[in-house]
């Protein structure tokens, strides 16, 4: 890995865990603890800026796996990645359905049933099972992991293009993306009908984004023009996004245009979305936000989540709806939202503190973003 | 999204309009099923001829037996027999599982893609098992609302269904009460499915999830009709 590459990998870390906590944080609605999320204050969220960072990491692994081992090495490595992420949201996904069906059964409350999107699961078992095993049932908030399987399944075609025609990589992916928008195109679902959440036609084109820069780090290329317009661009689009989100008053027009030009659509990863995720990757990686955070961080919590960012992002998952079940069941009271959700963040901290402590008494190296992304890491 | 266009013509002889109850009758809907507020740009469309595009949100998929259908697939029968001889074509956006801000987007894309004339959208209880703020709540349905309106279409909502007073019907109601305040701000009409149910539930009729959510859809669809017709 070159210098620079090395130098990136703290920050990577660092954004990925923060990244973590913001999606626990909003997988429990409406908490108090959300208004510090950065949903709240543009036209992404997390889940945009935590694939963005996936496609970096893979960049940063999957070429010196591909350079080192040739394509063999990355179909392996990448396709085992996935079945690992798989088994993963099996698991996740069985005991979020537990803690429903305990919760619908102690209450005597069927409505409870439809949790999350889970109501298929309990209504007609044997739909839903044949759409859990085949990623096509996918409840809410356990919807992301599904996604990231589907790209590391196309990473092996990906890498190469990324190492050698990364113009055409971004071509391809984008047209891709386009076209999945403008005919609206979807993975299928099954038994509902609603088509994926994370529509892996158009979020692959954040990933590949994210790979064509990974790629240039490992190499030590510059990634972001030094352009002051660009740099004013970005942060004015940043600005004008944080506007009109929190102007209550505002009326999304309808323009004489494709909806996903300029309208907000998380599941097709709409134009206004992509955008601000990248323009807000311009600003950040132009300002000293990740040695701020740092600062404030002193601890490494954030990097910590960070490097540990599965077995993080499971835990989460399934913590997110037991904090959903347990605040339903005692009440909304605003103290005990934040208690639940502190809660919640400190079981995760706990997990990541207990694996690089195993790491550490196994004698493994530390992790960085690098090889986290290739073993433990990105989701 | 799933698009259902069908001749109300051909439907109404296939279909004869037998109770939406697995045969059996519904109960029947007390005043608590008339809708809070005219739909004048449906009855505009319904006198003018001519195809209708509905969009409904948050009723399951239109597939024919699918699990999460029962509501969609009624309510389209019903209306089909209510105005026979009239295209009607509705497509239908699912959001199982799905809050009114993640739910109202997707209907955004519906409606500017759609244009339809009349869009049902039914919400509400997966904020109130996720204890979203009902004041949040509240304000991005009321946005959506008028946000529709401004599109020239009619927009209905659906509330919550009752199952029998359970610990928690406090906080269902405050996603009901929600619901019925945007209906009084004038931007939405409101199909009481709430307090239906709660009226058949305390009647002792109240049908079993699958039949209830076709007789409400049935109930839905005769609503909508007796405001619009001339």
């Amino acid at each position: 890995m070159a210098g620079a590459a090395r130098q990136r990998a703290w920050q990577i870390d660092l954004f990925r865990g923060l990244a973590l906590v913001m999606i626990f944080i909003n997988h429990v609605p409406d908490n108090p603890l959300a208004v510090l999320t950065s949903a709240n204050y543009g036209f992404s969220d997390a889940a945009e800026g935590f694939v963005l960072m996936a496609g970096i990491a893979a960049g940063l692994v999957y070429l010196r796996k591909h350079e080192q081992e040739g394509w063999g090495g990355t179909f392996a490595r990448a396709w085992t990645r996935a079945f690992e992420l798989y088994s993963a949201h099996l698991l996740i996904l069985l005991l979020s359905a537990a803690f429903v069906a305990w919760m619908a059964t102690a209450e005597g409350d069927e409505r409870l049933l439809g949790w999350i999107g889970l109501g298929p699961l309990f209504q007609d078992p044997a739909a839903a099972l044949i759409g859990i095993v085949a990623l096509l049932h996918q409840p809410n908030y356990l919807d992301i992991l599904p996604l990231y399987i589907v790209l590391l399944l196309a990473v092996p075609l990906m890498v190469p293009l990324a190492a050698r025609a990364p113009a055409l990589l971004l071509a391809l992916s984008g047209s891709l993306w386009f076209t999945a928008n403008w005919n609206g195109w979807n993975a299928p679902t099954f038994p509902s009908e609603r088509g994926w959440m994370f529509n892996p036609l158009a979020w692959q084109f954040l990933f590949a984004i994210g790979m064509v820069i990974g790629t240039r780090l490992a190499r030590g290329l510059p990634v972001v023009p030094r352009s002051n317009l660009l740099f004013a661009a970005a942060l004015a689009y940043v600005v004008a996004a944080c506007v009109i989100i929190l102007d209550l008053e505002v009326v999304w027009p309808v323009l004489p245009l494709p909806w996903f030009l300029y309208g907000l659509d998380k599941s097709f990863l709409s134009l206004p979305r992509l955008l601000h995720v990248l323009a807000l990757a311009v600003v950040l990686a132009r300002l000293p936000v990740a040695q701020a955070i740092a600062w404030l961080d002193r601890p490494g919590v954030l990097m910590l989540l960070g490097r540990h960012a599965l077995p993080v992002f499971c835990a989460g998952s399934v913590l997110a709806v037991a904090v959903q079940i347990f605040r339903f069941t005692l009440g909304a009271e605003w103290w005990l939202e934040v208690l639940l959700v502190l809660a919640g963040l400190a079981v995760q901290v706990a997990l990541a503190m207990l694996l690089a402590w195993s790491e550490r008494t196994r004698g493994a190296p530390p992790r960085v973003a690098a090889a986290s992304a290739g073993k433990g890491g990105t989701p | 999204m799933i698009r259902a266009g069908f001749l109300l013509g051909l439907a109404l002889l296939a279909a004869a309009p037998a109770a939406a109850n697995g045969g059996a009758a519904c109960p029947p809907a007390g005043p608590e099923a008339e809708l809070s507020a005219p739909l004048p740009r449906l009855a505009q469309a319904v006198a003018r001829g001519g195809p209708i595009e509905v969009l409904t949100v948050g009723l399951g998929s239109m597939r024919a037996g699918g699990v999460e259908g029962p509501f969609a697939q009624a309510f389209r029968e019903a209306l089909a027999r209510g105005l026979p001889g009239r295209t009607i074509n509705i497509t239908a956006v699912p959001t199982p599982g799905m809050v009114a801000r993640d739910a109202a987007d997707r209907m955004r894309r519906g409606v500017a893609e759609g244009e339809p004339v009349l869009v049902i959208w039914r919400t509400g209880l997966n904020d109130a098992l996720a204890v979203t703020d009902p004041a949040r709540f509240a304000r991005i349905v009321q946005r959506a609302a008028a946000w529709v309106s401004a599109q020239n279409a009619d927009l209905v909502l659906v509330d919550l269904a009752y199952t029998g007073a359970g610990a928690h019907e406090p906080t269902y109601r405050r996603y009901v009460d929600a619901l019925a305040q945007v209906g009084r701000d004038g931007e939405a009409a409101v199909f009481r499915r709430y307090a239906i149910t709660e009226a058949w539930y305390r009647a002792g009729v109240l049908p079993p999830m699958a039949a209830s959510e076709a007789c409400l859809a049935e109930a839905l669809a005769a609503a909508i009709l007796r405001r619009v017709a001339p």
